[in-house]
């Protein structure tokens, strides 16, 4: 999982647009100033663009941190 | 009482059975003709979560039963709380169009806790459609999780990852448990009866009387109104923690002192959590990815009905709709400005910004909850027109404070704002869960006496039970 990593760091750098932004495994949306219920979905779709996969709503349901998601992108890209 | 020592000597393997009987009874006390129909709602929602796991591989299948627990559960819920306000609306459009038909409007009594418990069974039926856990296979341990009496009536909404965990497990006796327990019950009682409904009587008093006070009183009104509806459904809150973590168990927290939000999407955060975080995970979140092509408008469309929902969830009257409708305003706002208030946070000082921002959402909030208390949308324009008209008469309030007995008033104001200034402290030992002891002798002692000496005594009722 460590490979999708720093590209989403990238992702969360660019969505709330500061680059001082570092993100682990059990990073949630109460760690990160901006990160809530609105802008989680540009987070997603910032997501997709970025490792070039699709995130339905059904597969956002049970995101509870950054392992999840980066979970997430590991089996959508390797399947 | 009794509930408590019959489960303290039970062993711990059947204390779930314990408390599902008692949950049972005390619903069937409450309203019994209504005890069927919970029980229903128990079946139907167990048998179908079993029914989708079955059938996990066949999307069609399951979706079919899915639909069958949330149609139901949404079935019940519509047909006893909104069918009066439906048959309104038709009667009404059919007198328009001819003055020889007349149709009674069905009025069914509202059966108590059936906004709560649908919606917790709806949750967890979405729950098991998307995987989130396996259905339970146990009937009892189903039928606690959806009637469990500490939080049947009003909440917390209870999510299935919080209360199987526990219902699961057997619940051990421990004297901290207690401890807690009486310190949380009986700082929602203080809340209750010295403070909410003390200001329950002047609210009446004003809302009862629109057309005689001015802008300026219908203000304090209004205030007033924040604070009792606060103090009153948090005290419920409280009491229902207090009450199941004598039994071990761990419900969720509803309120973190909202009236100190600075947005109202902060506000969301902090009042009646457990709706707010239930409407966020199962309707806004699944309606803004399902339209995310939309982008920003999508977001905007998920705002809209949730928020919609929200306002007819609490209540069959228009004004609940204008209520979710004001906050889905604010909350459109608030997004689409997120750029251009970032920059003036930066550009004003802090102190200025914050304390403006604070203000705002206040009043934006007092004028929400304008429609919340009012009778009628008719009330509550002619209230609002008078707030903005002539808020500026401060004789006005000097004159009714007098007519409520002066000293009398006053004293409430004290004890308000010593809630006020004490609630942060005592809640913030709460959420740490853990209590000094002997503080907690003290507390008691001072809160019992508090109780007892400016308690207003009566019929006791709660806002939110008749939700």
């Amino acid at each position: 999982m460590e490979k999708y990593h720093e590209q989403l760091t990238q992702v969360f750098r660019n969505v709330f647009q500061n680059n001082s932004i570092e993100i682990t495994r059990s990073t949630t949306a109460v760690d990160i100033d901006q990160w809530d219920s609105i802008t989680h979905l540009d987070l997603i779709t910032a997501t997709e663009e970025a490792f070039k996969i699709e995130i339905t709503g059904f597969d956002v349901m049970g995101l509870k941190n950054v392992g999840d998601l980066l979970d997430l992108i590991a089996r959508k890209l390797e399947g | 009482m009794v509930v408590f020592s019959v489960w303290l000597i039970t062993p711990r393997r059947f204390r779930w059975a314990i408390l599902l009987v008692a949950s049972l009874f005390f619903y069937a006390w409450a309203k019994p003709i209504y005890l069927g129909l919970l029980v229903a709602t128990i079946l139907v929602s167990f048998y179908s979560a079993l029914k989708m796991d079955e059938h996990t591989k066949e999307t069609s299948k399951k979706l079919w039963y899915l639909y069958l627990s949330i149609g139901f559960n949404l079935g019940v819920l519509i047909v006893f709380k909104y069918l009066g306000f439906f048959t309104d609306i038709f009667a009404h459009f059919v007198a328009l169009l001819s003055s020889n038909i007349s149709i009674n409007p069905l009025k069914l009594m509202l059966p108590i806790g059936i906004s709560f418990y649908t919606f917790q069974s709806i949750g967890y039926s979405f729950d098991v459609y998307y995987k989130l856990r396996k259905p339970e296979r146990h009937i009892g341990y189903f039928a606690l999780f959806v009637s469990f009496f500490p939080q049947i009536l009003s909440g917390p909404i209870g999510r299935s990852n919080e209360l199987f965990p526990q219902i699961h497990q057997p619940q051990k006796f421990s004297w901290d448990n207690v401890g807690y327990g009486i310190q949380r019950f009986t700082w929602g009682l203080f809340k209750k009866i010295v403070i909410a409904d003390r200001l329950d009587a002047y609210v009446n008093t004003i809302y009862e009387n629109i057309g005689t006070y001015q802008g300026s009183v219908l203000w304090l009104g209004t205030i007033l109104f924040a604070f009792q509806l606060y103090a009153d459904f948090s005290a419920y809150t409280d009491m229902a923690i207090g009450v199941a973590r004598f039994f071990g168990f761990k419900l969720a927290e509803n309120f973190d002192f909202p009236f100190l939000s600075k947005s109202i999407t902060e506000f969301w955060r902090r009042w009646h959590i457990s709706l707010s975080n239930w409407l966020r995970d199962y309707l806004y979140t699944p309606l803004q990815f399902s339209k995310k092509k939309w982008k920003k408008w999508a977001t905007v469309y998920a705002i809209f009905v949730t928020f919609f929902i929200c306002g007819l969830w609490h209540g069959a009257k228009f004004t609940f709709v204008i209520f979710g409708l004001i906050q889905a305003l604010a909350l459109t706002y608030e997004m689409l400005t997120r750029d251009k208030r970032q920059k003036w946070s930066k550009t004003f000082p802090p102190f200025l910004y914050n304390n403006f921002s604070w203000f705002f959402t206040f009043v934006v909030t007092l004028i929400s909850f304008v429609f919340f208390r009012a009778d009628s949308t008719a009330d509550a324009f002619l209230l609002l027109q008078k707030q903005f008209t002539t808020f500026y008469d401060l004789s006005a309030v000097k004159l009714f404070i007098k007519q409520q007995g002066g000293i009398s008033f006053l004293f409430s104001m004290l004890l308000l704002l010593f809630f006020i200034l004490i609630d942060k402290s005592f809640s913030n030992r709460f959420k740490q869960q853990t209590i000094n002891p002997y503080l907690l002798n003290a507390m008691v002692s001072v809160l019992i006496v508090i109780i007892i000496l400016f308690g207003t005594f009566g019929k006791i009722n709660f806002i939110y039970f008749q939700f």
